[in-house]
């Protein structure tokens, strides 16, 4: 488990960071989520040891991350940019890494760039943008880590490669203690692979939940009613949101979903249907209580 | 806890990375080895092509150099070994300066500085690799050539451990100033300043008293040389400092010098040197946040104290700059142009350093604080100098406080001769010994220097005055004394037989290790050559008392010859001899000798006169019509007659010549050079020249003609 407790984080006059606190469990695929600037590399970066928080602390596992070489050896960080060793092959990376992650699986690397097509004699300067992320993710899953920190990774990958590396990251949750925490400013993106979200926005941590909580609390109805019926439905319902087309009314009201239906449906409406929320509706709603207009923040 | 398997690993996948180094290295040390060995140390066959006089000495030589080479005592080496140590630093840590590998090395399940030691290790392999075959090569070179010697490969081994420390050194040393920056340009820059920035305030230390000290004397053995401090305040001073030892060294091993020079001090203090920069390195890998890459200071908080430590002997350099700049336009010193410099450079060095810092305009007055103190330092520092705050030029110091003191003229200070612990110049025999030349003379004199301070009439004798405190501290001052009062003190000083002794070291010589150079009169060189042995040290032992017994002013008179002696396998020395050495020259007449004192005894051909007329060409702004000099030969008998009558015979070398100067200022302007024909009918030249105010009429008007 990684707890973070009141990280700090000052880069001149900048706040990157500011008392940010939350706990990742095990055996989650944890989406940190925030703009650009919000933190999240740098948030990262404290998770994997390369920079010092300013205060507060994090600790894996109650240790220290910091310097510690035995924690440090249960995360693997893969930047935005990763940096490989000039002329250095796949194989010459692998055999680096190899060296700091003893449970490194040199097989499985093997395998898997072959299943993606990759060269690993061929020098990783001449890839393209993409293969170079497919590189950092397979010498990633490869190092047989306990964390896995992806900065921004998904971003450069085709949406068969992003499914692909899904469905290992899947694979190796069910296997062994696999944790990801993946970084991004794409909610969409992340929506269909972590189950539990982050959302920071300049250096503050303003919502940590699991995608299930989220989801299961909250609900989007649309409906037909009366004037008469819309008041008593409004005063009954935790609305969150109400948006009025006409008379076709869109509610976003947390609590339970039977019990919400339940309570329009005294209210004989003309019309009434439950909608999905997506992540980035659940994301607005959420912010908009808190007092943030998250709409102007996200993609 | 990570395995020593792995730090091999570690340490053998980095040596594979870095392959380039190891080839620049090798390279590096193929020329500084096997190439200069083969360009400096003649074949065997080369040397017997010299022919058998040569074959020993050229043998001894090019074994010397063999030894240098191979022994540490080349400056080439020197010179790779700095470039080595620091190219490895700055390309191995160059890591830290970019965002993207520190992500990358940060990340990393290792403790920073084992990360930054195994580089260490990984540099120094490669390092040492490169070095060792090559200096092997050479080795087998020399050998191959014949020059093998017993101990050519102790001496390679005192050689290779001889750099082994001052690359670590050196080494470290630039990872302290990388590890302090977050830019490759910066780290650089840092490097630069960490191993010269003692050595410049050291100089400017220098400059400034130099320039504006009146009494100042540099480079002397009270302590200033510059060399000396130089290896004790940079690494790289220390480099080539030690590097002149070992030369040295090496040739008196070869010699069978009994008492040779030591290297060990300077190559213990590269060592303490390196020892401090690693410790510096290893904290400073610990606190250095990580996020300094690509910033130019890595700690934003030494970026005011750094500043400040640039900015100080920048602004009183730049001072200096335009006071030599200023004194070339125009004919005094013009302070103005001191303090424009100063303050000039203050205020554009600190600009150029915030914008090194941070690159943004908003910031370039920044750190005020730091450039207002080091503004004030500096200019506190040039008016101390300027304005004499201190009273250094004014001081004489109490007699209580005195252990001895003695003076000395410029002119007896330049003088080469053999003295006694080795030395070549009195100038540097003296201020060790002032015990021996101490003379009570010395307050009167130095009194008479201060009241001449800032006052020429031209008609001043430049002399030093020399103190050995009772403090064990030694102090000296230059002074410009009324030349008729030093004069007169010189009579009595050289009443004195530690003074005259000192000043003359052939006084304590055994006869029988003094050999007679030549006897000099008028440029005609006597012949001596038939004597024998007993005969020389006769003549010697009859000069030596003449010498040890005449008074001041029988010694130096006009009319001169010169006597070169030499008691050592080095320089010949000048002795006097005129008219009153009258055993002396009974002696040289007996033997046929017939040395004449006196320009009217010979019989002059002609006289050839250059005029070099008179003005002066102007410098920068301006000219004026300079007449040329001209060149003419009286031939005329009588003109010649008339031209010689006030003549002074000028080519009388060191001691004897600046003594008879000191006595009659003489016409500069005008060369006068006399052809005569010697008692063999040979002819001779002699240089003379007239008295200021003595060149007769019949010389200005054939000059005029």
């Amino acid at each position: 488990m990684i707890e973070m407790k009141g990280i700090s984080k000052k880069f001149g006059d900048v706040n990157a960071l500011s008392k940010v606190s939350g706990t990742i469990e095990d055996g989650n695929i944890f989406g940190l989520v925030g703009t650009n600037g919000a933190g999240k590399s740098t948030c990262l970066r404290i998770l994997s040891g390369i920079l010092k928080p300013d205060e507060g602390t994090v600790h894996i596992n109650e240790k220290p991350v910091y310097e510690n070489e035995i924690i440090k050896r249960e995360v693997f960080f893969i930047s935005d940019d990763q940096y490989y060793f000039p002329n250095a092959t796949p194989k010459d990376m692998m055999d680096y890494y190899q060296m700091f992650y003893p449970r490194f699986d040199h097989k499985r690397f093997e395998d898997l760039m072959k299943k993606l097509s990759l060269n690993w004699n061929a020098q990783i300067q001449n890839f393209s943008k993409g293969m170079k992320k497919q590189v950092s993710m397979i010498l990633g899953i490869c190092a047989n880590t306990k964390y896995l920190l992806c900065d921004e990774t998904f971003d450069g990958l085709d949406p068969v490669m992003r499914q692909a590396i899904k469905s290992v990251f899947a694979a190796e949750i069910l296997n062994r203690e696999f944790t990801p925490i993946i970084a991004s400013h794409n909610l969409r993106e992340l929506e269909d692979i972590c189950d539990h979200v982050g959302l920071l926005h300049r250096g503050d941590m303003i919502l940590s939940k699991s995608l299930e909580d989220m989801k299961g609390n909250i609900h989007k109805v649309q409906c037909v009613l009366s004037e008469e019926g819309k008041m008593h439905v409004v005063k009954e319902l935790e609305l969150l949101k109400l948006e009025q087309r006409g008379s076709l009314s869109t509610m976003t009201v947390r609590g339970d979903r039977d019990e919400i239906i339940k309570k329009i449906q005294k209210e004989n409406p003309i019309f009434l249907e439950a909608l999905p929320l997506s992540l980035e509706e659940i994301f607005i709603s959420e912010t908009e209580v808190v007092g943030y207009d998250v709409k102007s923040l996200l993609l | 806890m990570m395995s020593r398997a792995f730090y091999f690993k570690l340490t053998m996948n980095g040596m594979k990375r870095r392959l380039w180094y190891g080839a620049v290295v090798f390279l590096m040390f193929f020329l500084t080895f096997p190439l200069n060995m083969m360009l400096r140390v003649p074949s065997g066959r080369e040397l017997l092509e010299m022919g058998s006089n040569l074959y020993a000495i050229e043998f001894s030589r090019a074994c010397q150099t063999v030894s240098d080479i191979i022994g540490g005592g080349d400056y080439l080496a020197a010179f790779m070994i700095a470039a080595a140590a620091f190219i490895g630093a700055w390309t191995e840590l160059s890591w830290m300066h970019s965002k993207k590998k520190m992500d990358m090395m940060g990340s990393l399940p290792i403790r920073r500085e084992k990360l930054v030691m195994t580089e260490f290790v990984t540099t120094f392999l490669l390092f040492f690799a490169a070095y060792l075959v090559n200096q092997v090569i050479a080795v087998f070179i020399g050998a191959a050539n014949g020059y093998v010697t017993a101990d050519v490969w102790m001496n390679a081994l005192k050689g290779m451990g001889i750099h082994i420390v001052y690359f670590t050194a050196l080494y470290f040393c630039a990872a302290a100033a990388m590890l302090m920056t977050g830019k490759i340009l910066t780290g650089i820059l840092v490097t630069g300043l960490i191993v010269s920035i003692l050595p410049i305030i050291y100089v400017i230390f220098q400059l400034y008293p130099n320039i504006f000290f009146e009494t100042y004397v540099e480079s002397t053995a009270v302590g200033h040389k510059i060399m000396d401090w130089t290896a004790y305040l940079s690494p790289i001073g220390n480099l080539f400092y030690m590097t002149a030892k070992r030369i040295e060294q090496i040739e008196q091993l070869q010699e069978g010098v009994v008492q040779i020079v030591s290297i060990g001090k300077w190559i213990a203090l590269a060592g303490g040197i390196g020892v401090i920069a690693f410790l510096l390195s290893i904290w400073m890998i610990k606190i250095r946040p990580s996020e300094a890459a690509e910033q130019s200071i890595a700690f934003p908080r030494i970026e005011g104290a750094l500043k400040a430590i640039i900015l100080y002997p920048a602004a009183l350099l730049g001072g200096l700059l335009f006071l030599l700049l200023g004194s070339i336009t125009s004919a005094r010193e013009n302070h103005f142009w001191l303090w424009f410099g100063i303050l000039f450079f203050l205020v554009v060095e600190s600009i150029v350093i915030e914008v090194i810092y941070h690159f943004d305009r908003k910031r370039i007055f920044g750190h005020k604080i730091w450039t207002m103190i080091s503004a004030v330092a500096a200019i506190v520092t040039a008016a101390f100098f300027v304005y004499d705050i201190g009273g250094y030029d004014k001081w004489i110091p109490n007699q209580e406080e005195v252990e001895y003191g003695t003076a000395c003229s410029m002119s007896d200070l330049w003088r080469y001769d053999n003295y006694p612990d080795g030395e070549m110049k009195l100038r540097d025999y003296l201020p060790n010994h002032i015990e021996q030349f101490q003379i009570p003379e010395v307050y009167m004199l130095a009194q008479n220097g201060v009241e001449n301070l800032g006052f020429s009439n031209g008609d001043t004798q430049t002399i030093q005055v020399f103190y050995q405190m009772k403090n064990g501290k030694k102090e000296v001052r230059q002074y410009e004394v009324d030349r008729n009062v030093w004069l007169e003190a010189k009579k009595t000083i050289f009443q004195r037989e530690g003074y005259r002794s000192g000043v003359w070291p052939l006084l304590v010589i055994q006869p029988e290790l003094v050999k007679i150079e030549s006897i000099q009169n008028f440029d005609q060189s006597m012949d001596v050559s038939s004597w024998t042995d007993e005969e020389m040290q006769e003549f010697v032992r009859i000069y030596q008392q003449e010498l040890k017994t005449l008074d001041y002013s029988q010694i130096y008179t006009r009319e001169s010859g010169t006597i070169i002696l030499s008691y050592t396998d080095h320089y010949g020395t000048e002795y006097p001899i005129n008219k009153n050495f009258t055993a002396t020259v009974a002696f040289l007449q007996a033997k046929n000798v017939n040395i004449s004192f006196s320009l009217d005894e010979l019989s002059i051909q002609n006289i050839v006169f250059y005029d070099y007329g008179y003005g002066m060409m102007e410098g920068l702004y301006g000219k004026e019509e300079v007449k040329e000099g001209i060149t003419k030969t009286m031939t005329d008998p009588e003109q010649i007659a008339q031209a010689r009558t006030a003549l002074l015979p000028l080519d009388l070398r060191c001691a004897v010549g600046f003594e008879i100067i000191e006595e009659v200022e003489y016409e500069d302007q005008l060369d006068v050079t006399v052809v005569y024909r010697g008692k063999n009918g040979q002819t001779f030249q002699c240089n003379c020249c007239y008295p200021k105010g003595m060149v007769p009429s019949v010389v200005r008007e054939f000059l005029a003609e």
